[in-house]
């Protein structure tokens, strides 16, 4: 009976463990959003030859073209980068920075266009999908950009990447 | 050391001299996903003595989920169903000493080799930007085979003549990962979320044995 008794209670045990264990759905984790990552940068005449830093762009204004909501980005001035969120919709997408947002002439500001492919990309069950981008090309205006280089064209959810360096 | 084997003579010996086929319901999932919804999962399973304590075993069942995640928190809903059946096979062996003929109260350990089919339906999903608004699109259906390993243990306890309840608790590992990395099911009946390569599971089950 002693034998039986240990079976039972383990029965119960694991029955008691098993009510208390709630199936639940799992919690979405993972970043839904990808954007694409720019850096501006300025070139400095020294004495010992040009050298390029960071450029902050402290009172810049950027903005998507074409968006339903023509939306700014960021908090300029805080950071040398900028993540700029691509068209699900259309294979390129324009943005306009104007560096200095105190200037309102046009041709203060430049524009942007981004060329790139839409891959459809599985999360997980939780998250769904979301859209990676690959860019294949940069093309801008030169009012005030010097020149636009693509340095990783992969945009996906690893928010190291720096996909542009724009420089001025 | 001599009194070691004198002991061990002692024990009873049982002699395998009555054959047993016992068959068996879950009926924890039945319960336990009634109050969701989402998912179904109907198991049973069958075990012959062979001997020496080792037990012959098949499983099988059905199941699906329902996967529909359009919450209004969700950035990217997902719509689609599954369905499946599974078919396991293995053995078990009893740990515990048989105390006589009638004594088929056990704690076991065993192992399983398992494979299901399964019928994904085309999905549906919503990818919501707050700039860009939304994008919708569908993934065709797929018919999906799993194949895992399961290594198990529990108990099975004789509440009444040949009425056994007991508990089994089952570590499941897939061997085909790779099959299930674009939209696996949500749930597969038989081993549990279709998104994870392991999983652990608990089974509740209600046995009636045949003896003769």
């Amino acid at each position: 009976m002693t034998k039986r008794r240990i079976l039972l209670f383990t029965t119960v045990i694991m029955c008691l463990l098993y009510a208390a264990c709630k199936q639940e759905r799992d919690p979405c984790l993972q970043p839904v959003t990808v954007a694409a990552k720019l850096g501006t940068y300025k070139a400095t005449e020294t004495d010992t030859g040009v050298v390029i830093g960071d450029s902050l762009l402290p009172a810049a204004t950027i903005a998507v073209l074409d968006s339903p909501l023509a939306f700014v980005y960021g908090e300029p001035g805080k950071s040398k980068f900028t993540n700029i969120i691509l068209s699900p919709h259309s294979d390129s997408t324009r943005i306009f920075i104007q560096p200095d947002s105190v200037r309102k002439s046009s041709l203060d500001r430049d524009t942007i266009t981004f060329y790139y492919n839409r891959q459809l990309h599985f999360i997980s069950n939780a998250c769904g999908y979301t859209n990676y981008y690959s860019i294949y090309d940069v093309k801008s205006t030169n009012y005030n950009i010097d020149s636009v280089k693509l340095t990783n064209g992969s945009v996906s959810n690893d928010a190291n990447i720096e996909n542009v360096k724009i420089y001025y | 050391m001599d009194d070691m084997e004198e002991e061990e003579d002692t024990k009873p010996k049982v002699v395998d001299t009555v054959k047993q086929l016992r068959l068996g319901i879950d009926i924890s999932k039945p319960f336990m996903y009634s109050f969701s919804g989402e998912r179904r999962s109907y198991e049973a399973e069958i075990d012959y003595y062979l001997r020496k304590d080792i037990y012959a075993v098949v499983e099988s069942g059905f199941g699906g989920a329902k996967v529909n995640y359009t919450d209004p928190n969700h950035l990217a809903d997902l719509i689609y169903t599954s369905n499946n059946v599974f078919f396991k096979a293995g053995v078990s062996k009893g740990m515990l000493l048989r105390l006589g003929t009638n004594d088929w109260d056990m704690a076991f350990i065993g192992a399983r080799y398992a494979f299901s089919p399964i019928r994904r339906s085309a999905a549906t999903y919503t990818i919501t930007d707050v700039f860009w608004g939304q994008t919708s699109g569908s993934i065709p259906a797929k018919n999906l085979t799993a194949h895992w390993f399961e290594l198990v243990g529990g108990t099975k306890v004789e509440f009444f003549k040949g009425v056994f309840v007991g508990w089994t608790i089952r570590g499941k590992f897939r061997l085909n990962q790779k099959t299930f990395k674009e939209l696996p099911p949500a749930y597969v009946a038989g081993y549990g979320k279709g998104d994870k390569n392991s999983v652990f599971d608990f089974n509740f089950y209600l046995n009636y044995a045949i003896r003769w």
